[in-house]
């Protein structure tokens, strides 16, 4: 069982690192959220019976953690050095060729919680119904979200 | 900006990710045998405390009544531990059924739904909380009354009853020191302090979410 998570793991760690990513306001709050996302689909995992696709599973997973992760709540220190020495890569790292990628992190950090998760799934290409299934917004709020995010992130980039 | 280019910028991503290293399998091994921090888990962990320490102190007041250590000699004597007893099995019970209840699986509910699970749980854990403190309090009210009996054998009604007010008397000014010195807050005053921010924050969230809905 733990060879097929360990699997499911590396075939979506690019969601669980853009969660992160997208959530996280440093590396450390990055790592952490990554330790809780990872540890809730292990608990989660033992009880999969494939009722939904594992893709709506794992963005379920991320999607719910990040949102309702307490961060304030120190991480107890693990003592795996595997651990300490682990990093979530920032995808939204600025380097000079890539100013557009520091724009993109600048204009969804101002993004609220729940804007956050819709812009995430609509930028996976997530279809309105699997947005609407992940987050429990209707189908068209889904899209009355997705207009109103456009129109605030179109405001932060003329500010 | 638009929107789809926004989508194109962010499909770029896509190539960093697969830059990166698969994560192995001692990683992975080391974060899922770790401690969560999910605050429904939290609040299981917290659970599992109270119910061991209410189990301690049943295990302790029926030693009481099988063993009666203090040469108790009216049945009325042993009322405030058969009552006590009665009040904790009553409220371990209740916490155990609630403990039991909460789903801490995060990939059965959609966002929303998740949400307000953890409001509801949290409204509901504050009465568990309210059955702590009040168990506590009850203990140091109840207990001097099994042994005045005793006392009023050994010192007579005036001193029996006396000593017995001022025992009470003395578990109040305790409990309320305590209270006052936050020594109820104990380790969880922060976290409990952090969870009511996130409660709230949360519930702000619920709001917008609802109101949202109802524009759309």
């Amino acid at each position: 069982m733990e060879k097929n998570f360990i699997d499911i793991v590396n075939k979506h760690k690019g969601l669980i690192f853009k969660v992160c990513n997208m959530y996280g306001a440093d590396a450390e709050d990055r790592k952490d959220l990554f330790q809780e996302i990872l540890l809730q689909m292990w608990k989660s995992f033992k009880s999969f019976r494939g009722e939904a696709s594992i893709s709506t599973w794992a963005y379920r997973i991320a999607i719910n953690t990040a949102v309702t992760y307490s961060k304030k709540i120190k991480r107890n220190e693990l003592s795996g050095s595997s651990v300490m020495n682990f990093e979530v890569p920032d995808l939204m790292e600025s380097q000079e060729k890539e100013e557009r990628s520091a724009w993109l992190h600048q204009a969804i950090s101002q993004l609220d919680k729940i804007e956050k998760s819709v812009i995430l799934l609509y930028l996976e290409d997530k279809s309105y119904e699997e947005i609407s299934e992940i987050t429990g917004l209707t189908r068209s709020n889904v899209g009355v979200r997705i207009n109103r995010i456009k129109t605030k992130l179109s405001k932060i980039i003329k500010l | 900006m638009q929107l789809e280019e926004l989508k194109t910028e962010w499909q770029k991503l896509e190539r960093k990710v697969e830059l990166c290293e698969n994560l192995n399998e001692k990683l992975i091994h080391t974060i899922i045998s770790g401690k969560s921090n999910y605050i429904l888990d939290q609040m299981k962990q917290k659970h599992r405390a109270l119910l061991l320490i209410l189990f301690i102190e049943i295990i302790a007041l029926m030693a009481v009544l099988l063993g009666n250590p203090f040469d108790f000699r009216y049945f009325i004597q042993y009322l405030p531990f058969v009552l006590l007893i009665i009040i904790i099995l009553m409220a371990a019970i209740s916490l155990f059924r609630f403990h039991k209840s909460i789903i801490t699986d995060l990939s059965k509910n959609n966002l929303k739904i998740t949400i307000q699970n953890i409001l509801n749980y949290f409204s509901k854990n504050k009465v568990y909380d309210a059955y702590f403190g009040s168990i506590s309090l009850a203990i140091g009210l109840l207990v001097p009354w099994s042994f005045l009996p005793n006392k009023i054998d050994n010192k007579g009604w005036e001193a029996g009853v006396t000593d017995t007010l001022i025992m009470m008397v003395i578990t109040i000014i305790i409990y309320l020191i305590a209270f006052k010195s936050g020594a109820f807050k104990n380790r969880d005053q922060e976290k409990l302090s952090d969870t009511m921010n996130e409660w709230n924050e949360l519930q702000h969230l619920v709001h917008l979410t609802d109101n949202h809905t109802e524009v759309g």
